[in-house]
């Protein structure tokens, strides 16, 4: 069966977007240095069903090309979802599972990519997994990666440490709940404006 | 020519201790880190170090760094009063109290340490300082395979940005990972 795998770009001062972000500023104010990395290179990567390619160097490729062939399903927070605009009707990941206070109804209609998830992470990530069948569920907003740490549901952390300072924004480890926790790291791979780690999350 | 390297080990979620002030999870097997390559560059090309109170404060017995500390060399203290009682030295080892802030701090370690780098040890406020001041021209970070949750962060109050240009990356026994970054002025 798949893991349940986290994936974000984040400083190294651990934010994965600036101050003041929203859907006119999605990184927030500084964060699109957080993807420098994905236009630093000349390998094609395309994503959001080729609505956006990305030219990187042959490591990021060769890491993102593995990510997506073992992604089963995403996951991701009603705020990312609302900054990202729903991806036009194309996330990154399909099938995508939002998890949601309220449905958005406009998304609702036959041939939707988006399954709105109105009671929890927990249910999001069982329906994601169940989606992903042997493959991977991939969750990849700030807030859930803390629910799940906290519920003890994430299997590893795949974080792209962008070579910046962002000072404030939004914190990937905020609101932690935990007892301190054993990682072991899977990966470190340099690459042109980032650096790409991974961790097998070894106790709960 | 002479850098002023800032360097920390962090927990991946940023943390230089836990909630109980504790490092022992950061620091598994100094002996292993002095004799891997990293460790050992940094011990050859350290000529002065400068030190924030808290990390003086690392040793219960000030005494202890004479002929103990990773860096026998010029140590200067920021502190607001300096301790009754002057710490042992050695020849190689010395101790300056300094009472005028980071960049009088930082000016005389890079006199005393003439070709060699200059190390500053300490989190949150040392670290804030420096950075702020742009005194910084490199930046180490060790991070080790942990989340502590809670605790003191390294860039705690430290809220500007700052471009960093990746130097080096490298893994050492126990998935500690070193990175090498130089500040971008």
């Amino acid at each position: 069966m798949g893991k349940v795998v986290f994936n974000m770009t984040m400083s190294l001062d651990g934010f994965v977007a600036g101050p003041n972000d929203g859907p006119d500023n999605g990184l927030g104010d500084g964060g699109d240095r957080l993807f420098t990395w994905y236009f630093s290179g000349d390998r094609e990567v395309p994503i959001s069903d080729g609505n956006m390619v990305l030219k990187v160097a042959p490591q990021s490729a060769a890491i993102l090309n593995e990510a997506f062939e073992n992604s089963g399903a995403g996951v991701w927070g009603r705020r990312t979802f609302d900054i990202a605009r729903g991806w036009n009707g194309h996330p990154p990941i399909t099938p995508c599972l939002v998890v949601t206070h309220a449905v958005p109804q406009t998304w609702v209609y036959e041939g939707s990519p988006f399954t709105f998830v109105t009671d929890g992470v927990e249910s999001a990530i069982r329906q994601a997994k169940k989606a992903a069948g042997s493959k991977d569920v991939v969750v990849s907003t700030a807030s859930l990666l803390q629910q799940c740490l906290n519920a003890g549901l994430m299997d590893e952390l795949h974080i792209d440490v962008a070579p910046l300072l962002l000072g404030k924004g939004v914190r990937l480890f905020d609101h932690l709940n935990i007892k301190p926790t054993e990682l072991e790291i899977i990966r470190a791979v340099q690459a042109p404006h980032v650096i790409h780690l991974g961790f097998r999350v070894i106790s709960n | 020519m002479s850098k002023v390297i800032l360097g920390t080990t962090m927990s991946l979620d940023g943390f230089i201790n836990d909630h109980h002030g504790s490092v022992d999870v950061l620091y598994p097997d100094l002996t292993a880190w002095r004799e891997s390559e990293p460790g050992r560059e940094s011990i050859q090309s350290t000529g002065a170090v400068v030190m924030g109170r808290n990390s003086f404060a690392m040793s219960e017995d000030p005494d202890w760094f004479a002929g103990n500390y990773e860096y026998q060399v010029p140590i200067f203290v920021l502190t607001h009063r300096p301790p009754k009682k002057h710490p042992k030295e050695t020849e190689y080892l010395t101790f300056t109290f300094v009472t005028d802030g980071i960049e009088s701090a930082i000016a005389q370690a890079k006199s005393a340490a003439g070709n060699k780098d200059v190390n500053v040890i300490g989190a949150a406020n040392t670290a804030r300082q420096c950075l702020s001041a742009g005194l910084a021209d490199e930046l180490h970070i060790d991070i080790m395979p942990v989340l502590l949750g809670d605790g003191l962060r390294f860039f705690q109050g430290f809220d500007g940005q700052v471009q960093l240009e990746r130097l080096k990356v490298t893994e050492l026994p126990g998935g500690r990972t070193h990175l090498q970054f130089r500040i971008v002025k």
